[in-house]
């Protein structure tokens, strides 16, 4: 009862963080393109591809999450994609390149913080991963051969 | 297709003349996936719809005072750059991005570009760069673009050996460097720098490059180096508004 209460709770955070992130860069695609681009990882196009696209993923997933359609899958990627930013904002600030987030604004630099922050959101959404795929594996598990 | 409807299943025939039983749970998963499908909808729905058209912005616009390095004061746009001389960040930003910003935008009076001395406590021989800089903007823009081009490209000699007039020489004519000289014993460049440096506290700027690019009476700011590619989608987004 209580993961399932957890469950929902991390879904519908995690789901609304996602609207909410995927809401601030479509609102101005051009900042969030040099946000990208700040992390000096990427070519220009790379850098326009992923601006253009990376918005409307996070707003996909963040329904996904927050309606619990396929979401072991949406957990999955979520979890697989918040590796990714967490990942590359290591990488940043390694590497001492001061580059801007571009989390939720557009005026936020990558920080102790914001490592912090992503780590959690990470966190979150593997724990949600494993425990939507190891739930329907025992669905399945537990449901009656019909031959 | 028919359907039949029974007291716990369905029957429904598929377009191969099959007949396929459904079970109530069935229906209720479809119901349920329908239901989903709606709330995802609505979700999408309620984005597009809160989206305004405009973007989120600070209202601050440059100081009055400040001195457009490239461009005009009237330009639609206006660029202001927190810069450290001795941040090989700044450096990338000014000799990859500005330069081309400078001739291809602010030379055709689409651009104002400010550069405000904004140097770090870890750049030891910044504020000395700094100083020059600031003098040479005194002499004219022409002798500001050479120092600024001059220290930028000897970042790394001077950053380690500490002889920054040496670059600064190796820009321009010796008149110009007595000139330079003389200018550097004004008290009003450290005065310009302190209130540069203070601005950027003021502005929360903690990093270099910082810059803030206002247009349409709204100002955004920016972390970091880009491109000039990325850069110039974004002014020219600007200039067609």
């Amino acid at each position: 009862m209580a993961l399932r209460i957890l469950e929902r709770i991390f879904r519908l955070v995690l789901g609304t963080l996602f609207i909410y992130a995927g809401y601030t860069k479509l609102r101005n695609p051009f900042l969030f393109e040099m946000a990208v681009d700040s992390y000096r990882l990427l070519p220009a196009t790379g850098v326009i591809l992923v601006a253009r696209s990376l918005p409307w993923l996070e707003v996909a997933l963040g329904g996904l999450l927050i309606s619990g359609w396929k979401l072991r899958y949406a957990a999955a990627f979520t979890a697989l994609l918040l590796g990714g930013f967490l990942g590359a904002m290591a990488v940043a600030y390694a590497g001492g390149v001061e580059a801007n987030c571009g989390c939720f604004s557009m005026e936020e630099r990558i920080s102790p913080l914001t490592l912090a922050r992503d780590s959690l959101l990470f966190a979150m959404a593997l724990s949600l991963a494993v425990y939507s795929w190891k739930k329907q594996t025992a669905q399945f598990s537990s449901t009656p051969n019909p031959g | 297709m028919a359907v039949e409807c029974e007291k716990f299943h369905s029957y429904v025939y598929n377009s191969e003349g099959h007949l396929l039983k459904f079970s109530a749970t069935s229906w209720r998963a479809i119901r349920k996936r329908e239901k989903n499908l709606m709330r995802i909808a609505f979700c999408f729905l309620a984005i597009f719809l809160l989206a305004p058209a405009g973007e989120s912005a600070q209202t601050a616009s440059p100081a009055a005072d400040a001195v457009c390095v490239g461009g005009k004061a009237s330009a639609p746009v206006k660029i202001e750059v927190f810069s450290d001389y001795q941040c090989p960040s700044c450096r990338d930003f000014y000799l990859g991005t500005m330069r081309s910003v400078l001739t291809k935008y602010a030379d055709a009076g689409k651009v104002c570009v400010i550069y405000r001395e904004f140097p770090l406590n870890i750049h030891p021989h910044a504020p000395e760069a700094a100083r020059y800089a600031h003098a040479a903007l005194q002499l004219g823009l022409r002798q500001w673009s050479q120092v600024t081009d001059a220290l930028f490209m000897a970042q790394d000699r001077w950053a380690q050996d500490g002889k920054v007039e040496a670059a600064v020489a190796s820009a321009l004519t010796k008149e110009e460097m007595s000139r330079l000289r003389e200018a550097l014993k004004d008290p009003a460049i450290d005065a310009t720098i302190a209130r540069d440096i203070e601005l950027g506290r003021q502005k929360q700027v903690t990093a270099t490059p910082t810059f803030f690019i206002t247009a349409n009476g709204k100002t955004e700011k920016a972390v970091g180096v880009v491109q000039y590619a990325i850069l110039s989608r974004y002014l020219d987004s600007l200039l067609a508004r």
